[in-house]
């Protein structure tokens, strides 16, 4: 068993220096060690997608990854979806209006997938926001309305980058 | 109000914490919180006879065990109905009360919560 190992994370753009046991589960650095609870951990192997957040970018269970392999890297949790203005963000925005969430256990994992996968596909189809959505579980709902807030968080992220070009 | 709010959608007040990570469950309290681990009997409508906790009080991290005999002493001192078998809600003739209990364990991490 070793010591603790230096790790730097950067999370919603604030860098955090930590001394993790090389087995911490990044899901657990981002709850207990930061503080940050709005990332939810469901089923704990990888199967719900509650635990989803972005490294660099791109959506990644942080129930399956050890926080000390990251050191360095770029996570953005579901606090840190939020639109610059401090203000919910495109795809919070869309799931509050499309009715998207009961509970909200799961929300945090849609929420981080939808963020990401609009920024490769900005104008999805019905089907491919059902596809997009596919590893993310909710018990609540049915999938009818997240799949609607897919399509409205396109269109809230569309209007505002217009509005945005028509600025300058 | 209410007549503004029939035959519209309704968006729902606590929406905003749900969906910008602020939302309070209850496992968001549990980084101070102990850890619990139940220890069932293997063994199918078995009688306890004794349940041997000295080993496992030894186990580095650990808070306290509790068994059954902490209910009765507890229903003893606090009049409390713990200790009391759940009520029979479909009696039949085969089934009785007093068979396997279960001990309680507590511990500051998972690994030493764990039943060995």
């Amino acid at each position: 068993m070793t010591g603790p190992v230096p790790v730097s994370l950067v999370v919603n753009g604030v860098r955090h220096e930590l001394e993790l046991p090389a087995r911490r589960l990044l899901s657990d650095a981002l709850r207990h060690d930061l503080r940050l609870t709005g990332t939810h951990v469901g089923c704990e192997h990888g199967v719900c997608g509650a635990c989803t957040v972005l490294v660099d970018g791109r959506p990644m269970r942080s129930c399956l990854l050890f926080a000390v392999s990251l050191d360095g890297a770029q996570i953005t949790t579901v606090e840190g979806c939020r639109a610059p203005d401090g203000g919910m963000g495109p795809v919070q925005q869309a799931f509050w209006e499309c009715h998207a969430l009961q509970c909200g256990f799961c929300t945090p994992g849609f929420v981080t997938t939808i963020t990401a996968y609009l920024d490769d596909n900005p104008a999805p189809t019905r089907d491919e926001a059902r596809e997009a959505i596919s590893g993310n579980l909710c018990r609540c709902t049915g999938y009818v309305n997240i799949v609607s807030a897919v399509e409205r968080a396109a269109e809230i992220r569309s209007a505002d980058r217009a509005r945005l070009d028509g600025d300058t | 109000m209410t007549t503004r709010m029939v035959g519209e959608p309704v968006k729902r007040v606590e929406d905003p914490r749900l969906l910008t990570g602020n939302g309070r469950y209850l496992d968001d309290l549990g980084h101070d919180a102990l850890e619990v681990a139940f220890v069932r009997s293997p063994h199918a409508h078995a009688r306890v006879v004794d349940v041997d906790v000295t080993d496992a009080l030894d186990v580095d991290g650990l808070v306290g065990i509790y068994t059954y005999e902490d209910l009765v002493a507890d229903q003893e001192q606090h009049g409390t109905g713990v200790a009391e078998p759940l009520p029979l809600l479909i009696p039949h003739p085969t089934l009785t009360h007093g068979r396997t209990q279960h001990a309680l364990r507590m511990a500051r991490s998972t690994t030493s919560a764990r039943p060995s």
